[in-house]
């Protein structure tokens, strides 16, 4: 559960870090992809803290490659 | 875009690429050679080597033909737009993996050699904040740390070097050869990938090098620097630990600095040689996420890439825990599998990229005569 807070916790840190900079320069992409990939980061981190199964990256690199061994 | 006026110094350039070939090599690479080579282990390295200089040499043919544009600008030069944001693409994901592997074997290094009790997201997390830092900080930054490191990095590695030649033996590495090339072949091709063909991160510091010359000679120094500080390590590992310990023990290197003693007061060094590895990993991760975070920002045309970081770092830390169930799993895919990725995303789409880019400046001289 204190994993949890933490990862919320970061986010919000890094949301008002960054949000009223790009508010302020009117990056609106870069905000919507700021957005978008803290949303991913979050949800992964929760998942992972809750023992949900994640697929493991180095799978998809042993899927690629499973013809040539 | 605001992050792309940073320049940094030849010198600097090239200090960045010795830290990041050395990398994570330094420590993994030798229990990787003997597995295949065993007491040839060093013959695999001077192969390796070899070709090694042959990688530097297309690496700067594609840094030469990229005329100040990122690297994701220059694919799109060469291929097109949609085309050119495929092969872009391409490299962002395998800047995103080669990361992940580093720092699931800093954090494996850590929890098996270090720091056994702290648990493995801790050191990630920490890890990955000082990535971050750093490259908040950009790029002139990090690479003037960089020059700052280097004379230590190089002045603590001759020290491991010499005091560890006192207990070389000449027996460990007989004999030569005995079951043919195929074996020191076969240690060759990871030292090749891991070390050489993975520096293809450096493609994304080009746009950042203040000169109008070639690229080449920069280039081919490094990678003679930096391979040359691999094979020292592979040679003094057989020739003081022999080939049954390098292939049975994870971190080799790590146990020949503990094999270090002089007259009694000297001793302890493994932690030097943990100092110099988390560098040149700090090194080689800060390239691949600055090639990672900046490719990405330029990918979606973006006028800042800051804002991508945490996030980015967040999702690394994620994967790279998901990612080392175990030291076993982990190791079996860098083996068998890996090698293969890294010929593909390494190598092929920069082979692509260089043949696109020759094919545009071609079609562009025949359209102006």
């Amino acid at each position: 559960m204190s994993s949890l807070i933490g990862v919320f916790a970061i986010a919000a840190a890094a949301v008002w870090l960054e949000v009223p900079r790009l508010i302020h320069r009117e990056h609106k992409r870069e905000l919507v992809l700021f957005f978008i990939l803290l949303a991913i980061g979050v949800a992964l981190y929760s998942a992972l803290v809750m023992e949900a199964s994640l697929p493991n990256p180095f799978e998809l690199v042993k899927i690629m490659f499973s013809w040539v061994m | 875009m605001e992050f792309t006026n940073a320049k940094i110094s030849v010198r600097q350039f090239q200090i960045l690429i010795i830290l990041g070939l050395t990398g994570d090599s330094i420590l993994i690479l030798p229990t990787i050679i003997a597995s295949s080579a065993k007491q040839n282990a060093w013959l695999s390295m001077l192969i390796a080597y070899a070709a090694g200089l042959l990688i530097g040499g297309f690496f700067a043919a594609i840094a030469n033909r990229m005329q100040g544009d990122s690297l994701i600008a220059a694919a799109r030069r060469g291929f097109g737009r949609w085309l050119g944001s495929v092969v872009g693409l391409l490299f962002l994901f395998n800047f995103f993996m080669c990361g992940l592997t580093l720092v699931s074997e800093l954090s494996q290094f850590m929890t098996t050699q270090l720091m056994p009790e702290t648990p493995v997201n801790a050191i990630i997390l920490i890890f990955l904040t000082v990535v971050i830092v750093a490259y908040r900080y950009g790029v002139e930054a990090f690479a003037r740390m960089g020059e700052l490191l280097f004379p230590a990095f190089t002045a603590l590695f001759m020290v491991l070097a010499i005091l560890s030649l006192s207990q070389a033996k000449i027996e460990n590495v007989k004999p030569v050869a005995a079951e043919g090339l195929w074996p020191i072949m076969e240690g060759a091709i990871p030292v090749m990938s891991v070390a050489f063909i993975e520096m293809v991160v450096l493609l994304a510091l080009v746009p950042h090098v203040a000169t109008n010359k070639s690229l080449t000679k920069p280039i081919l120094k490094s990678f003679a620097a930096g391979g040359l500080f691999l094979f020292i390590i592979v040679a003094l590992c057989v020739l003081v630990l022999g080939p049954n310990l390098m292939e049975t023990k994870y971190y080799p290197t790590f146990l020949l600095a503990q094999k270090i003693t002089v007259g009694n007061f000297l001793e302890r060094l493994e932690a030097i040689l943990a100092f110099l590895w988390i560098i040149t990993v700090f090194y080689k991760t800060l390239l691949l996420f600055f090639a990672l975070t900046s490719g990405l920002a330029q990918w979606f045309k973006l006028r800042d890439s800051d804002m991508l970081t945490v996030p980015l770092g967040m999702i690394m830390l994620v994967l790279t825990v998901v990612s080392t169930p175990n030291i076993t799993v982990y190791n079996q895919i860098i083996k068998y599998y890996y090698n293969w990725f890294d010929l593909m995303f390494c190598f092929i789409v920069p082979l692509l990229l260089l043949a696109g880019l020759i094919l545009r400046k071609k079609k562009g001289k025949a359209a102006s005569s």
